[in-house]
């Protein structure tokens, strides 16, 4: 050991010999990848005190240095061998299974519930909890599953896995207390927080305590904790949220759900078939509990559940509520959409299963009298009688629904009670049948290709349709939009209304039309509101917003308002601002109960309303308490007598009321018996025993007549909740007016044109262009011409080369189909159109490896969905069918899927093909069908190479090549690569057209002998004979 | 401490209501420069001694949207919503979360500001971005570890009329290490994208280009891209020479002069380096001088994989995966129990072995491990698993973070190695193998062992282990003897108060215990308290000094407590800088053995992938077994790929999947290149990409999914798959797949194995064809490198005839009889057999997507049509005759059928059909007979 002494500063310079750095003993470098850092030591430079001598030399008794390795290997002392044993028992593996075992035996388990199968654990863990654990550990019993947020005092807590979890999802800290794990936030942050718990995925539950610490001290529970009780509950589905919050739009791939959170529950029945011939009955309930919304709708599906992912692609829903079990292909459906964070979704989806022991989804007897009675009950409470006709003819409805809906009804109905959200199934009005006739039908590929509510590169909104569309100013105006564009019209009336109220919005000078646009920028989000005053959670602050924003609404266009008498050329228009005032007269009524100062002094419960009358109790309690005041200030004489003071008063000091102050000088008149309460330096001030018992008395009587008022409050909001539907119709038109406002801002960019709809199928553009791309491409965007005409010409098969600008063009006529029958305007210079009633469409798709699907299959998958579902009235767009599998296959299954469009589905058809021989089937049907291609300019350079110029113009005639060469030019692959790949081309190509001409030959040689009569089955010269003629006529 | 956290979270807007304060702090935010695209600002701010952090505008949109899920969040600053700044902020803990997420997995950068004193300014003071992580370490590791290193690199290119050099140089900050390399490229720079999946690049610094016009720069952006790296762009006159040798010799180690190393040479590379080094801003970390080492890398020590193997082969995680771990091969294999081990798998993924002794080596470690299970699951279960991150404990230590609770995480790691060694040195196998567990693991361990035996000694000697049960780590006080002294005072000072406390109780004759409590308050210390309602006790009398009445009750003290309070807290005082000076010192040693720290870890490491690989080996449904390998000599790689049984192992492991094994037979000059047909879902890209991922797990040194398997080692393995669109990229499918089959071209030798999955889709039929056969063409004879081509060109089976060691091979189809429905039943058996396969059965999958019948029927007639080809035996009438003769013949039967009609052949009776025949003839024989062409059919 080094004798010599140094001071801790020189010590630590690292320019000292001992100290150098240096590098780790030589290793194997195949096992070090990463070698070590060079040896450094800390900078420090503290000052030399009187015990840094001696440290220095623990310094250099322990420092690092390699060279006195077989020093320190000298045998311990027996006392440094006992200090090593006891630092090892410490913190070798005792230490830590020590915290392990501890929390195994008192935390909950996976489940969240302790076990009771372990008797003996639970006994005495019993008898360790404090009261609130009992509490918490029965709650958590009763509730599994459930993330439960128990409020505590001024907080609420998490305890056990929920404490780690919460811990996890809203980075707080979790520590152990007691018996458990715990975390907390502060009560005021309780909506915020759960939102976030709710968001990532959980069902949460709020338990409140329910008696205040004024009525606890007087009731029968007065030694026991505070009751506590579940009062709400949320999961993705079913959170209502505060009205001021904006719907979120995600713009990247992982922000939540679009503003739209359906709840959909998923029933089916199978109907026979195995395998891929397999058929089930689908039933779906989707309801939107924010807004009220329900949508319903059954249908047959087959083994790629395409239907299924139709609705589910429409309807978005951030929440599943499945039963138990699923078929194979509808769970592998269902994984794909919930696993896939990225997809239309944005957030995950959460998946809720019901319990095996729910019969609903297979009793269909269990289920329909489940909705009766629910019904049934929900007319009995109505009180009004023309609500009662109302609700009979609906209840008559709902019940005549098909099997599986009801199962699904059921089942929703069933869910949302324990979220207190049942109340929506009573808004009938809005329950909406998914495919009702009235709108057009866009399959899942259609909406994904066409990128019409997201972009297909990262999956946001930007440069979709929707963005495109999309200039609302209401956050219900956007979500009607929204249904708008995902669903188009197909009744030309309503469509001609639209457009012509677009065209005058623009064009008008009514004095309305700036005025409802000021207005539509400042409204709350009514929709939202009015729902949370139907579920009676809406606080008196948000209330009076909406009913303020109504009344502006009504007075705005009010009979006597100065513009009410200017009328619109659009019927429209015209009953949207006159269904407006309507409400004037509700309102005020419904306003003028409130006292909307107690409001903004800050929801002021107790001092709500105008008049208490209508509410005893609230006058009865405001009485007594009135009462104690009085005896407060009589009492004040006594206390004057006794402090020999006429001027002592009552003051208060940090929320502690009905002091007694005295100076501190004073004190010796201050009686034993009072009590101090707090104090400054000057003086004390005291609660006399009187005071106290007083304070108390009044502290329960203000705690009942907030009871009281809170339950005035819920009456209110029934009162008003009443009206619902008349509310909500002006929400609705105002929705539609934001919307039709919005597509106003859309018609007015420069290049569009107001589409003129015709009953005959046509379609005809002028110059049209792909809405999204042209804002890409600033200013270089090639319009194009569509014609089709399903008398005429109604298929176009479309060839040419790669990069042409084929794609853009298919998505572009789709596109302006789409827009027409949203009702807006289109980029185009003119364009009349006939109503189609669906577009469909199949594009191109990747292959997945792991589920084990080729790209072939699914590709084929799709298009047979197509060739069922499409009439006469659809547009049609197939991308490349048929790549994938052999050349001959994929030509025979292109060419006769194009013969059924052609001659038997009849439908518009934009048939894109690599395939030239399908030109020839063409021919034959030129009547119906044509050719094109996108033109471009080739300039030889030699022989057997050119370059290609495009023009992205859609040219009639076929290209007879692909020119995929010049792509592989293009990228560069080597030059003698080419030349083979060019000759092997030419091979192939004279291959086939020397055997065509063999077939010809062979074909006429057949033809010629039966002419002259020297073969004679006949079936042969029918078929020859048919064959030659598409040969060589065609 | 907890409590005062969960209160963090509650920090709330309210804190920060000085308005004029709001409206200067807007007004500053919008008169800042627009910022790179990519980019989040947080500004530091405190509030009651919390740190928090305040975004603006569009980050507090994205805030609100990406952490809190609603816009609610967000608060507007200086005016209502349109007009005012959004604003949401973040407290310390949410903020480190939200930036693990932000640099580790979104790819954004980070600057943090904080406020200039007193001058209502602002300033940067750190940034960071996914490769350079340095200045928010301390956020983001402090409480969790670092699956994986972030590298950054720079790069510059010189072209010259030849060829394009480029010149690369990298760091891991965290480890301390500059790496250099300059190399040639081609035209698509694969040798660049190599090097970024072998070294995992997360960003990469390049020359900033801004009239976009430099070609080279554009293609390097696009391999950037493609492999998923963040391009930074920076000044060219950043990539200067001028500064670096004397910049390095300052931060490297070591005596010689930088501009003697060999590296020095690579001019680029140094340019490079000379960004890198501004980038980071590594000179401003005095601390760091002479601690970097400088290594160069050697792009052929490694094989190497393109972009696109590395999907094909599913070698790390990606989100599609969703919550299935072993779909990818890391998930697979990662069955480490350390940090550092994880790293390193993932690093060893990227950088499968070429030297055979290497490989050997790492296989037969894992062999000692397969076959002695109990020291294989002692190891993982009782000795890894709790091992904690050495790097980052030794990067603590370096940076001055680390505190008395890591010095005992040392500790524990410590006096676990003896039971590590002991258990090694329990391995009874094969002599040669236990000389080598020797030498790669034991020796070391006791060598490691040695060097921490006095830091183990300190620890013992200086930690507070009575402390320690509180969950308080301090010196042991009798370890100093002035500590110790000021300990015995503090605690005299205690007991003497304790005996005031029973004093005073007596005395009120209030119990101790109960009614009359000695406690340390906030803000007066040690004193007494008594409830309110017995507070009249003490009232009006002057021996005690009244403190507080709150509602916890009255506080006071007698003016003995009060002295002794005052003692008390002197002493305490002394004894708390005592203990800081002396736990600084303390962790001053312990950060002496890093270096020991660091080798320990990576010896760690090392045993960990091994172990792991060894459990995968072992645990998979079918065992794994050891493959044979053969070296590379000369030109040509030596030997064959012979597998039996061969399987996939992500595919085999997952629910649902019943996997069919197979055989696989790759004969250099015999069947070295394969072409594979047979029906859609047969699982041809399972069998391709199988072969690949069982090389590539040979040569990482794990056993393979095979029943027995002999392989070469390849120098790269270059995939084509299926690849998707991209719009908005404006690449259409077709221009992608030629661009990859471009880079393989160029990049592929005859040592390398080439995947290729349909090749030719995207455009016509004969170009598509044209190019497969000249692309497989070239490859078997030009690079002659193994490849296993899977097509559906039936046609390219006869490139066999010409290249005789192309083998053709197909995936097997059990066809059954016609069932009721008239179909066949097809059975798809996903065998692989040699042989040509003439049907893709695309048909019949059309008939299991349930087409209409009629179109079924009619693309059945369509395809036998086509098929039905070669009837005529012999070309002559074709050939005999020139293509005029042959056309005017057409013409004339032309007009036959016109006259003859086709509308109703079918439902003509046979007089009516017999009749309109002569009738035809008698109208045309002539001109028929006229015909040479028609005339020689006739005959």
């Amino acid at each position: 050991m080094k004798s010599k002494q140094t001071s801790l500063s020189s010590f630590f310079k690292p320019a000292q010999p001992s100290f150098q750095p240096r590098r780790d003993p030589p290793s194997d470098s195949s096992l070090h990848d990463t070698p070590a850092s060079p040896f450094f030591v800390q900078e420090a430079t503290p000052t030399p005190t009187p015990a840094a001598t001696q440290h220095s030399k623990l310094a250099n008794k322990f420092s690092y240095a390699e060279n006195e390795v077989t020093e320190s290997s000298s045998k311990r002392t027996k006392e440094q061998e006992d200090l090593h044993q006891r630092f090892v028992a410490k913190f070798g593996d005792a230490a830590e299974n020590r915290p392990v075992k501890k929390f195994k035996a008192n935390d909950f388990t996976a489940n969240g519930v302790v076990q009771p199968d372990t008797p003996v654990l639970k006994h005495k863990v019993k008898t360790n909890y404090t009261p609130l654990e009992v509490q918490v550990v029965e709650l958590k019993e009763k509730y599994p599953g459930v993330l439960l947020v128990i409020e505590v005092g001024y907080k609420y807590k998490f305890f056990g896995e929920d404490a780690k979890t919460a811990s996890k999802i809203l980075n707080i800290a979790h520590y152990m207390d007691h018996n458990f794990y715990c975390a907390s936030i502060p009560t005021h942050r309780l909506p915020f927080h759960v939102r976030r718990l709710v968001n990532a995925g959980h069902k949460v539950g709020v338990v409140r305590q329910t008696e205040t610490a004024a009525l606890k001290a007087v009731g029968d529970n007065k030694q026991g904790p505070f009751l506590r009780e579940l009062r709400n509950l949320y999961t993705k589905g079913t959170f209502v949220e505060e009205m001021a919050a904006a719907d979120i739009e995600g713009d990247s791939g992982t922000s939540p759900g679009s503003g739209s959170n359906y709840l959909m529950c998923i029933v089916e029945e199978n109907r026979g078939g195995g395998g891929p011939d397999e058929r089930v009955r689908v039933g779906i309930v989707a309801v939107q509990p924010a807004t009220g919304d329900i949508v319903y709708d059954s249908f047959e599906d087959t083994y790629m559940r395409s239907e299924l992912e139709t609705r589910v692609l429409h309807i978005q829903p951030c929440e599943l509520l499945l039963p138990a079990t699923l078929s194979r292909p509808t769970e592998k459906l269902i994984q794909h959409i919930a696993l896939q964070r990225t997809t239309a979704f944005g957030d995950n989806v959460r998946v809720e299963r019901i319990p095996k022991d729910m019969v609903f989804a297979t009793d269909y007897n269990a289920a329909f009298t489940y909705v009766s009675d629910f019904y049934a009950n929900a007319t009995g409470s109505q009180s009004s009688s023309q609500g009662d006709v109302k609700s009979e003819t609906l209840f008559a409805e709902i019940l005549r629904l098909p099997e599986v809906i009801i199962k699904s009804l059921a089942l929703t109905v069933k869910y949302l009670t324990d979220f207190q959200l049942d109340h929506v199934f009573k808004l009938t009005k809005y329950f909406n049948h998914f495919s009702s006739k009235s709108h057009m039908t866009l399959n899942a590929n259609t909406m994904a290709n066409l990128e019409i509510y997201r972009n297909s590169t990262n999956y946001g909104e930007k440069h979709s349709l929707f963005w495109i569309l999309n200039h609302t100013n209401t956050s219900f105006g956007k979500r009607l939009l929204k249904r708008w564009v995902g669903r188009p019209l197909i009744n030309k009336g309503l469509l001609e209304e639209r457009t012509n109220a677009v065209e005058e919005l623009i064009s008008t000078d009514n004095p309305k039309v700036p005025k409802i646009r000021s207005l539509l920028k400042h409204l709350p989000d009514l929709e939202k509101g009015l729902c949370r005053i139907h579920y009676g959670k809406s606080s008196p602050s948000e209330l009076l917003q909406v009913l303020n924003a109504l009344e502006k609404v009504a007075e705005l266009f009010h009979q006597a308002a100065p513009v009410a008498d200017i009328k619109f050329g659009s019927s429209l228009l015209n009953t949207i601002f006159d269904c407006l005032p309507l409400i004037l007269e509700e309102v005020i009524t419904l306003k003028s109960m409130l006292d909307v100062t107690a409001v903004e002094r800050g929801n002021d419960v107790t001092n709500l309303f105008q008049s208490d009358e209508p509410w005893q109790e609230i006058s009865e309690y405001k009485l007594k308490i009135n009462d104690t005041e009085q005896e407060f200030q009589e009492y004040l004489t006594e206390l004057r007598k006794i402090l020999r003071n006429s001027t002592t008063q009552y003051v208060t000091v940090a929320g502690i009321e009905y002091l007694v102050e005295v100076k501190n000088t004073e004190l010796k008149k201050v009686p034993q018996n009072w009590i101090k309460i707090s104090g400054t330096k000057a003086v004390s001030r005291f609660h006399t025993p009187f005071i106290i018992a007083k304070a108390k008395e009044k502290e329960q009587y203000r705690d009942r007549l907030k009871i009281a008022s809170q339950k005035a409050y819920q009456d209110y909001l029934h009162q008003v909740s009443e009206r619902y539907e008349l509310f909500r119709d002006v929400v609705q038109r105002l929705a539609q007016l934001d919307c039709l406002l919005s597509l106003a801002t859309v018609a007015i960019q420069p290049g569009y044109c107001k589409p003129e709809y015709v009953d005959h199928l046509i379609m005809k553009v002028e110059n049209g262009r792909h809405p999204m791309v042209e804002q890409l491409l600033s200013g270089g965007f090639v319009p194009n011409d569509v014609e089709f005409d399903s008398d005429a010409s109604r298929t176009m098969v479309l060839t040419g080369p790669n990069m042409g600008g084929k794609s853009s063009y298919i998505r572009q006529v789709a596109l302006i189909a789409i827009m027409g029958q949203i009702g807006s305007y289109v980029p185009a210079d003119s364009a009349r159109l006939g109503i189609l009633d669906a577009v469909y469409t199949r594009m191109g798709a990747l292959d997945n490896l792991q589920t084990g699907e080729s790209t072939f299959m699914i590709e084929l998958h799709e298009t047979s969905d197509i060739m069922k579902q499409a009439t006469a009235r659809s547009l049609v767009i197939l991308d490349e069918l048929g790549r994938g599998t052999s050349t001959h296959d994929g030509v025979a299954i292109a060419y006769a899927v194009l013969q059924h469009f052609i001659a038997k589905i009849q439908s518009i058809t934009i048939f894109v093909t690599h395939y030239p021989s399908l030109a020839e089937l063409v021919n034959e049907h030129s009547e119906h069908a044509k050719n094109c291609h996108m033109a471009f300019i080739e300039n030889k350079e030699d022989d057997e190479h050119s370059t290609l110029t495009f023009l992205y113009k859609l040219t009639n005639g076929v290209a007879m090549r692909s020119y995929g060469l010049n792509v592989a030019r293009l990228a560069n692959l080597p030059k003698s690569i080419l030349d083979v790949a060019h000759q092997k081309a030419s091979e192939m190509e004279a291959k086939h057209e020397h055997a065509k001409d063999m077939q010809t030959a062979y074909r006429t040689q057949r033809f010629l002998s039966s002419i002259y009569g020297r073969i004679s089955q006949d079936d042969t010269v029918r078929k020859d004979l048919q064959l030659l003629y598409r040969q060589l006529v065609g | 401490m907890f409590k005062r956290d969960s209160v963090l979270t509650s920090l709330h807007f309210d804190d920060f209501t000085d308005k004029p304060e709001q409206q200067n702090f807007v007004k500053f935010f919008r008169a800042l420069p627009e910022k790179e695209e990519g980019t989040i600002y947080l500004f530091e701010r405190d509030a009651n001694q919390r740190r928090y952090y305040t975004l603006h505008g569009e980050d507090a949109v994205y805030i609100a949207q990406a952490v809190y899920k609603t816009t609610s969040a967000i608060k507007y600053w200086g005016g209502a919503a349109p007009k005012g700044l959004a604003t949401t902020s973040l407290t310390h803990s949410a903020a480190e979360s939200f930036l693990r997420d932000a640099l580790l997995n979104k790819q954004l950068r980070i600057e943090i500001w904080a406020p200039k004193k007193g001058t209502g300014q602002w300033s940067v003071v750190r940034k960071a971005s996914p490769g350079n992580l340095q200045d928010v370490e301390d956020y983001l590791f402090l409480n969790s570890n670092l699956t994986s290193a972030p590298v950054v690199m720079a790069v510059k290119l010189a072209a010259t009329a030849e060829h394009k050099i480029v010149g690369v140089s990298f760091a891991d900050a965290s480890i301390r290490e500059i790496g250099v390399s300059e190399f040639v490229d081609n035209e698509l720079y694969s040798n660049f994208e190599s090097l970024l999946i072998q070294l995992g690049v997360k960003e990469c610094i390049i020359p900033l280009d801004e009239a976009h016009k430099d070609y080279e720069l554009i293609k390097l952006k696009g391999v950037l891209s493609r492999c998923n790296v963040v391009a930074t762009e920076r000044k060219r006159s950043d990539f200067n020479t001028k500064d670096i040798e004397q910049d390095l010799n300052r931060l490297l180690d070591g005596e010689i002069s930088v501009a003697a190393l060999p590296e020095f040479e690579m001019k680029n590379a140094m340019a490079s380096c000379a960004c890198l080094v501004k980038y980071l801003s590594i000179l401003s970390d005095e601390t760091a001088f002479g601690k970097y080492n400088l290594k160069h890398h050697d792009l052929s020590q490694y094989m190497r994989l393109d972009a696109s193997a590395l999907r094909a082969l599913n070698l790390m995680p990606s989100p599609h995966d969703g919550a299935s771990k072993t779909m990818s091969l890391f998930g697979l294999l990662n069955k480490c129990k350390t940090a550092q081990g994880s790293r390193l798998l993932g690093q060893w993924l990227k950088q499968p072995l070429l030297d055979i002794d290497s490989i050997r080596e790492r296989q037969d470690l894992v062999q000692i491990f397969t076959e002695d299970t109990e020291i294989r699951q002692s190891v993982q279960e009782d000795h890894l698993k709790s091992v904690p991150d050495m790097h980052r404990l030794a990067k603590r230590f370096q940076r001055g973070f680390a505190s008395l609770q890591d010095v005992v995480r040392i500790y524990q790691v410590i006096i676990k190695l003896p039971g590590l060694q002991a258990c090694l040195e329990g391995y009874s196998g094969d002599d040669e193998f236990k000389s080598l567990v020797d030498k790669v693991y034991i020796s070391k361990l006791k060598e490691h062992a040695t060097s921490l035996e006095k830091l183990q000694e300190m620890i013992e000697t200086t930690i507070d282990l009575e402390a320690v049960a509180d969950h308080e780590f301090i010196i042991k006080a009798d370890f100093d003897e002035d500590l110790l002294e000021l300990r015995q005072q503090v605690n005299d000072a205690r007991a003497r108060m304790d005996k005031e406390h029973l004093k005073l109780a007596d005395k009120l004759n209030l119990d101790a215990d109960k009614k009359l409590k000695l406690e340390k308050h906030n803000i007066y210390g040690y004193c007494f308290r008594i409830s309110r309602a017995d507070s009249g006790a003490i009232r009006n009398k002057s021996e005690f000094i009244e403190y507080a009445t709150q509602k916890a009750g009255t506080y006071f003290a007698t003016t003995n407590l009060k002295e002794l309070n005052n003692t008390w807290t002197d002493h305490s005082n002394q004894y708390e800088k005592k203990q800081n000076s002396l736990v600084k010192e303390v962790i001053g040693i312990v950060a002496t053995y890093c270096p020991i720290m660091e080798s320990l870890g990576s010896l760690v490491a090392h045993l960990d992938v091994i172990v792991s690989f060894a459990h995968v080996s072992v645990m998979a449904p079918i065992p794994y077994v050891r493959p044979t390998l053969h070296p590379i000599v000369g030109l040509l790689g030596e030997g064959n790929v012979m597998l039996e049984e061969a399987r996939h192992p992500c595919l085999e492991v997952q629910d649902d999947v019943a996997f069919i094994p197979n055989d696989v037979k790759l004969v250099r000059d015999e069947s070295e290149f394969q072409i594979i047909t047979g029906p859609n879902m047969g699982g041809k890209s399972t069998y391709i990409r199988q072969i690949g991922v069982v090389a590539l797990m040979a040569q990482i040194g794990c056993f393979v999914p095979c029943s027995a398997a002999t392989l070469t080692i390849f120098d790269s393995i270059l995939a084509r798959v299926g690849a998707g669109d991209s719009q908005l990229k404006g690449v259409s499918t077709f221009m992608a797949e030629m661009l990859e089959t471009a880079t393989i071209l160029q990049s592929a030798t005859s040592k390398s194995l080439i995947i290729i999955d349909e090749l030719g889709r995207g455009t016509s039929t004969y170009d598509g064809f044209g190019l497969a056969w000249a692309i497989s063409e070239y490859i078997a004879t030009k690079i002659k490198a193994f490849c296993l081509f899977a097509t559906h060109f039936h046609e390219l089976t006869a490139l066999n005839e010409k290249v005789p060691h192309v083998r053709n091979l197909n995936v097997a189809v059990h066809v059954g009889d016609t069932n009721d429905g008239g179909v066949r039943d097809i059975t798809l058996l996903y065998k692989v057999n040699e042989g040509v396969c003439d049907q893709s059965f695309g048909i019949h999958v059309a008939e299991l997507a349930r087409f209409p019948s009629t179109v079924v029927r009619l693309a059945k007639r369509k395809a036998d049509e086509l098929e039905d080809t070669g009837i005529a035996e012999n070309d002559e009438p074709v050939t005999k005759f020139t293509k005029m003769e042959v056309n005017q013949g057409n013409e004339i039967v032309q007009q036959c059928l016109r006259e003859f009609g086709s509308d109703d052949i079918e439902n003509m009776d046979e007089q009516a059909l017999s009749q309109r025949l002569e009738t035809i003839r008698n109208k045309y024989s002539q001109e028929i007979e006229q015909n040479a062409y028609l005339k020689d059919l006739l005959a």
